[in-house]
This record gives structure tokens, C-alpha cells and sequence, in this order.
């Protein structure tokens, strides 16, 4: 008996496809070509989502509306606790920004979409939120403090890259303004990394406090990013390793502002 | 392929990788990465290599990317080149046994992984998750085999 059943599978028809889909890559992956397409992606994916929630919002309302009066008033009592709540939440959220040197007149928005696949697994750090107006040159922040920056505006909605994406810069400080450097994305779960000439610095690191210097024209400077955790020596080179203060999964409330201008 | 069937492949994948994100976010720490999408898309090449050509390995292939949001072109090329493998070897593997048959597509699961790995994520690479990843895909590969063919016989018989 023969091992291999005879089947027709034409070959051309896959090389040429095969050939298509790698000249796709290429023209992806070093011109960044299809942006649009994901973009239009991006805004589908999010309209899908607020559309939703709005629908499952309206019918939860509509419902509301065949509610007894008696059964209102206890709601409304209990929404008047909720807001006293709130209130009380929303002023430690601003004690805790301004103990994170950061001047607090943020817009609040809210994170429609994160990929925490991969946000765990790769080097793309990517979050979606949606606004009102155009924050190109916003950053963004949440109750633990700095996450990220604008990228890029599509329609009613942003991208934000968050510190720890591979593709983000953002030039640091030491909080004793002993030396300045430019904090890069690992591509891991609230970690970046800078490099310094290791001739610069003669003490232990470990511990110190990074924040923003301002030099980038995007962030604020002295806002808190985060503590060296780990320093290494590559020839005259010392990279040190920063774990953020913030994380982006502690809350789906986001705020963005705007670098204060003189 | 009819219409139905499209849809019925079409949501099975879509619901791959939706496992993909869900595993991920809830063991992403442990980084365990799986290639379920693939998965669905490798047993119905295999179950029916007559129904899932070129064309559709191209559409299945972008959808991935984009749900996914790699780089356009990338799952469509791995598709299509599994998709010509288990084509040119359909009915061989039918003497294969079960664990011939997980060793090979989990093995490919994990080469589709490790690829991306090196292509778009080179930082996030390790030796050792892609082991993980192997040993997962192989144990994974028999009952996530049958859940399918049951799935499949339900939904084109039913």
C-alpha cells in the first residue's frame, strides 16, 4: 500500500498566495502600510463596544421605568449614598495623583478597549479611550499615577501607548536630578529600562526614584514613573531597569492631560 | 463551501481566538501562550481539505491578524502554508495515530507561535515558553480534537 494517497492540492495557486501574503508583511512591518486598516479596526471594535454597553444600559432603564414609586425612593436613597461615596473616592483618587507630583486638571475618560493578551504576552502596550476633543499631545494617568501618552486620535476615540510598550520613549530623571535619561519600553508588564553612562553615577541605585524631566514637550516635569529595580553593567553602559508605579489594570478610569504651558 | 459552513468555520476560529485572549488574560502571567485559533483552523483543514482551499486560508488568515492585531500578512502566510502541508499529507495522517497527530499540530501551533514571537515580539522570546507552550499544545490537542469533531458533526448534521 502506498503511504502517500494520492491528492490534488495545486501548488501555484498557494506559492503565489504565499508570496502575496509575505510581501504584505514586509510592506507592514516596515512601513507601517496598513495602518488605516487597523484603525478602521480599532474604531469598529470600539463603536461595538459602546454600542453595547449603551443598548445593555437602555434596557436595564427601560425596565427601571415599570418600577413602583416606594421602589424609587429607596433607589434614590441609595444612589445619594453611592454619589457620597464617590465623592469621598474621588478625593483620595486626587490626594493620591497630587503624592505622585502630579498637577491634577485631568479630563476623565474611560479605557473602552485593552488587549491584555497582549498587554502579558507581547510588545505591544496599546489601550483605547474614548474622548471629546483632540489630545494628541495628552498624556494619561489613572488613580496610581503616569501610564502613558496619546497616540494617536481615530475619530471619538484614542490610542494610548503606555510606558512599558516597546515602541515608547520618555526622557527621566532622577528625583535628585543627579542624571537625566531616556526610559524605553521592555515590552513587559510595567517595566522600561535606561541607559546611563556609568561614569555618572557612583551609588547604589536600586530604590531610587525616576520621574519625568519634561524635556520630550509631552509630560509634565517631576511626575513619579518609578523605582530602579535592577542595574547592569554593559561596558561603560549602565542599564537600569524601572518598575512603574502605575499599572493600567488597576482601574478602567483613565484621566488625560496636557503638558501645563508658561 | 456553502454559506453555512463558512459560518460555522468562521466562528469556530473566532471563538479560538477569543480562548487565545480569554487563557491569556486570566494565566498571562504564567505566560502560557496558545494558538487555539490555529487549532481550529488546522482540524478543519484536516477534517475537510476539500473545503478549505487557498481563498479561504487567505480569509481566515486576516481575520487573525486583525482580531489579533499582528502584522497584516503574517498569520495569512502561516495559514497558507499549513494549509498546503496538511493538503499535500490529508489523507496520511488518517494512518497517523493520536498522539502522531498531536505531536504534529501542536508542533505547529508552537512554530506558528514561536515565529510570531521572533518576528514582532523578539524581547518576549523564551526558550522556555515556547517549551511550555509545546507541552500544552500536544496534551491539548486530543480532547480539543474531539470537542471539535463533536461540535462539527452537531452543527453540519443538525
Amino acid at each position: 500500500m502506498a503511504i502517500g494517497t494520492p491528492i490534488y492540492t495545486p501548488k501555484l495557486p498557494y506559492l503565489f498566495a504565499m508570496a502575496l501574503a509575505l510581501g504584505t508583511l514586509f510592506l507592514d512591518q516596515k512601513y507601517d502600510y496598513f495602518a488605516p486598516l487597523k484603525d478602521v479596526k480599532i474604531y469598529i471594535s470600539a463603536e461595538t463596544k459602546n454600542l453595547t454597553s449603551r443598548l445593555f444600559v437602555g434596557s436595564i432603564n427601560f425596565f427601571d421605568g415599570f418600577k413602583s414609586s416606594q421602589e424609587l425612593a429607596s433607589e434614590i436613597d441609595i444612589l445619594k449614598e453611592n454619589i457620597d461615596l464617590l465623592l469621598t473616592e474621588n478625593n483620595l483618587i486626587r490626594q493620591n495623583i497630587d503624592s505622585k507630583n502630579i498637577s491634577f486638571d485631568g479630563k476623565l475618560s474611560k479605557i473602552i478597549e485593552f488587549d491584555t493578551h497582549q498587554y502579558f504576552c507581547c510588545s505591544n502596550h496599546r489601550l483605547i479611550v474614548s474622548t471629546d476633543s483632540n489630545y494628541i499631545q495628552g498624556y494619561v494617568i489613572n488613580d496610581n499615577g503616569l501610564i502613558g501618552q496619546i497616540y494617536k486620535q481615530i475619530g471619538r476615540y484614542a490610542e494610548v501607548i503606555l510606558l512599558s510598550d516597546k515602541r515608547h520613549n520618555i526622557p527621566i530623571m532622577h528625583n535628585q536630578e543627579t542624571f537625566f535619561c531616556i526610559g524605553k519600553g521592555m515590552g513587559k508588564p510595567n517595566k522600561i529600562q535606561c541607559e546611563i553612562d556609568n561614569n555618572l553615577v557612583n551609588k547604589n541605585l536600586i530604590g531610587a526614584l525616576m520621574q519625568t524631566s519634561g524635556f520630550g514637550g509631552i509630560f509634565d516635569r517631576g511626575i513619579d514613573v518609578g523605582y530602579v529595580v535592577d542595574t547592569e553593567l554593559k561596558s561603560d553602559l549602565l542599564v537600569i531597569t524601572i518598575e512603574l508605579i502605575a499599572s493600567p489594570l488597576v482601574t478602567d478610569k483613565v484621566y488625560i492631560l496636557t503638558k501645563n504651558d508658561f | 463551501m456553502t454559506f453555512k459552513e463558512f459560518l460555522i468555520i468562521f466562528s469556530m476560529i473566532i471563538f479560538g481566538s477569543i480562548l487565545d485572549d480569554f487563557v491569556s488574560s486570566k494565566i498571562g502571567n504564567f505566560y502560557l501562550h496558545t494558538n487555539f485559533a490555529y487549532l481550529v483552523f488546522s482540524y478543519w483543514v484536516y477534517a475537510c481539505p476539500e473545503k478549505i482551499g487557498v481563498l479561504f486560508s487567505i480569509i481566515f488568515g486576516l481575520t487573525i491578524d486583525l482580531i489579533s492585531g499582528s502584522s497584516i500578512g503574517f498569520h495569512v502566510f502561516m495559514y497558507l502554508l499549513f494549509a498546503y502541508i496538511i493538503h499535500i499529507y490529508a489523507f496520511t495522517f488518517r494512518l497517523f495515530s493520536y498522539l502522531q497527530l498531536a505531536v504534529f499540530f501542536g508542533g505547529t501551533a508552537t512554530f506558528v507561535t514561536a515565529i510570531n514571537y521572533l518576528i514582532e515580539h523578539t524581547a518576549n522570546y523564551s526558550y522556555a515558553n515556547i517549551f511550555i507552550a509545546l507541552v500544552f499544545h500536544i496534551i491539548i490537542w486530543i480532547p480539543f480534537y474531539k470537542f471539535i469533531r463533536f461540535a462539527r458533526q452537531l452543527s453540519m448534521n443538525g
